[in-house]
């Protein structure tokens, strides 16, 4: 959590091998990524790391269901069961065949978490899921992700809403590039 | 998935598409036709200089050294001054045989046609209409001068080697001067020489056509060359061969020289004007296409790379998922390839048929004869097209990999 310009999107994007840091050094699961190349890099998001963006970004020109095989045939392999029941488990089973101007925005980004999740990657990293929601599909979408994090999945989710905030695990909140408190969201924390 | 992405893609972009394969379909569809043309045309070319008449003359070697006193000829220096009957056929036994067309024997004879005031004297001209030769290997080979001068306009009827034995071809001149026409009796007079009444023999041919070709033979009186050897005691020889060949790869003085080796008593003189215009023509005709073509291709892929560019730059944040999702460069230039690859695929099919109704109308147009379509050109034209859309397409995939997601998912 942060206010904005407090660099939690420039650090979800280094954990989610989408940028690299300046200086220093990134682990994720025992693995310095910041040694990596850039195919090597692509290969481990690919096969490590689900991303949710704030703007629920999807293939114009295909239907629920495809921009959700896309991000299997992008990893391994097509399995077009695998895609409805990932669908299905965001709610979306009735709306597969819809285009993506055909959903709403909640349902647009329950396609994102459907196709984050589809390829049972451990790691989901979720910009802002419900910054463009309205309350009730951003309840939605958090439901969701509340339920993944039991199903054994680590979510790493940035916000600048305290009440997001306060749902996980550990809060980690930032302030100008710098970690200013990690802890449980009940404590005080520890401050930097 | 991947060709549901490629068919998606494709019909979400109808118009674009539409552009670019118009665009391949331009290049190849002139490409196309002037490809059919060009295989078409050194035939084509070859069998309208062919119509001017035949491009090889085989004279006896001995043959050019004359002698006389006085305006008398008295004949060459040497006995031979005629080529064999017997040795005609080995012309048909050259390296190009197949390239021979046709060839025609030659005897001539100063004759005097008509009597009284209409009397005249004229050049009896022995030769074969359409004789079927065998050739050594035993085929049937029909040849004479209605097979190398397909131009002569005839009325009445042509001769016929093997019966016609006093029928004449006569030339339209000689049909004006003597007033004669087709089905006419004319006495024919020949002396050994000229001087010499005594020797003189008189004989009745019918007049079975009138030739018109504007050389000539419409100053000729023309006969069964078997007639005229006959006549003028000359059994089994003749003065000249015309021989029409067929030549697109090889050049029309390697007949020369092969019949000369076939022959070794002849010389075989090309008629170099006519060969080297051919030339000329042929060479400045294909120079021409070659450019046309050139040009066509490159507008083609101008207009490629455009609309591929545009494609690209409209789809960043499309590439920017793909990547986000674990799509690697390679994959992103192969679905952008595929892409152009199709387009250079259907624009080279839909080229190549505009391509052959563009070289029917030019086959029509300056050769007036309908253009044969060559199946070599499908594959080539498709390659090309093919070849032209992925070169295109090189930069604006190069551009396509180069993008970042993580710029464009922020929306920079």
């Amino acid at each position: 959590m942060g206010p904005s310009g407090s660099g939690k999107t420039t650090l979800l994007n280094m954990m989610g091998c989408l940028d690299v840091p300046t200086e220093g050094s990134l682990f994720i699961d025992g693995t310095e990524i910041t040694n990596l190349s850039q195919a090597e890099l692509t290969r481990f998001r690919r096969d490590n790391i689900g991303l949710v963006f704030q703007q629920y970004h999807m293939i114009p020109y295909l239907t629920a269901l495809e921009n959700v095989m896309l991000a299997q045939y992008y990893h391994s392999v097509v399995d077009e069961g695998g895609a409805i029941e990932a669908l299905e488990r965001v709610g979306l089973g009735h709306r597969m065949d819809q285009m993506p101007s055909q959903l709403s925005g909640g349902e647009q980004q329950r396609v994102c978490v459907a196709r984050a999740l589809v390829n049972d990657q451990r790691l989901l990293l979720a910009d802002e899921p419900t910054g463009n929601l309205d309350k009730k599909n951003g309840q939605v979408v958090l439901d969701l992700l509340r339920e993944l994090r039991d199903g054994n999945h680590t979510i790493i989710l940035v916000t600048h809403n305290p009440e997001i905030a306060t749902m996980g695990d550990v809060l980690v909140e930032l302030l100008d590039g710098k970690i200013v408190r990690c802890g449980s969201p009940g404590s005080s924390g520890r401050p930097r | 998935m991947f060709l549901r992405i490629i068919s998606k893609s494709f019909s979400k972009r109808k118009g674009k598409m539409a552009i670019a394969v118009v665009a391949v379909m331009m290049g190849a569809s002139i490409t196309s036709a002037l490809l059919t043309v060009s295989f078409d045309i050194n035939e084509k070319m070859n069998y309208e200089f062919r119509r001017f008449g035949a491009n090889l003359l085989v004279v006896p070697s001995s043959d050019t050294i004359d002698i006389g006193i006085g305006g008398f000829g008295f004949g060459a220096v040497t006995e031979q001054k005629y080529i064999n009957e017997s040795d005609l056929y080995k012309i048909k036994t050259i390296y190009w045989a197949k390239n021979v067309l046709g060839y025609a024997p030659f005897l001539y004879q100063v004759v005097t046609v008509g009597s009284g005031s209409l009397e005249q004297a004229a050049v009896l001209t022995g030769t074969w209409f359409e004789k079927d030769t065998t050739l050594d290997d035993g085929t049937e080979f029909p040849t004479g001068v209605k097979i190398i001068n397909t131009w002569w306009e005839v009325e009445g009827g042509w001769i016929d080697d093997e019966n016609d034995t006093t029928g004449a071809l006569i030339g339209a001149n000689v049909a004006d001067k003597l007033g004669l026409k087709v089905g006419d009796q004319m006495t024919v007079k020949y002396r050994q020489r000229p001087d010499d009444a005594t020797n003189e023999t008189s004989f009745e041919l019918t007049v079975l056509g009138v030739v018109c070709g504007g050389g000539p033979e419409d100053d000729q009186i023309f006969v069964t060359l078997d007639t005229a050897q006959g006549l003028t005691g000359r059994q089994g020889r003749v003065h000249t061969v015309q021989v029409s060949a067929l030549c697109t790869a090889c050049p029309v003085e390697e007949f020369a020289v092969e019949i000369e080796e076939k022959i070794p008593y002849v010389e075989a003189r090309t008629v170099k004007q006519l060969a080297s215009a051919e030339m000329v023509v042929l060479a400045k005709i294909e120079g021409m296409m070659l450019l046309i073509s050139l040009v066509a291709l490159v507008a083609s892929a101008l207009g490629v790379a455009a609309v591929m560019t545009t494609s690209v730059i409209e789809r960043r944040k499309e590439i920017g998922l793909m990547k986000s999702m674990g799509a690697e460069n390679k994959r992103i230039a192969y679905l952008f390839l595929t892409e152009a690859a199709v387009l250079g695929a259907i624009g080279g099919a839909l080229g190549y048929a505009v391509g052959l109704v563009l070289s029917y109308i030019i086959g029509l147009t300056i050769f007036e004869s309908l253009v044969s379509p060559k199946v070599i050109v499908i594959p080539m034209i498709i390659g090309i097209s093919l070849g032209v859309s992925l070169l295109a397409s090189s930069l604006p995939v190069r551009r396509a990999t180069k993008i970042e997601p993580v710029v464009v998912l922020r929306g920079e």
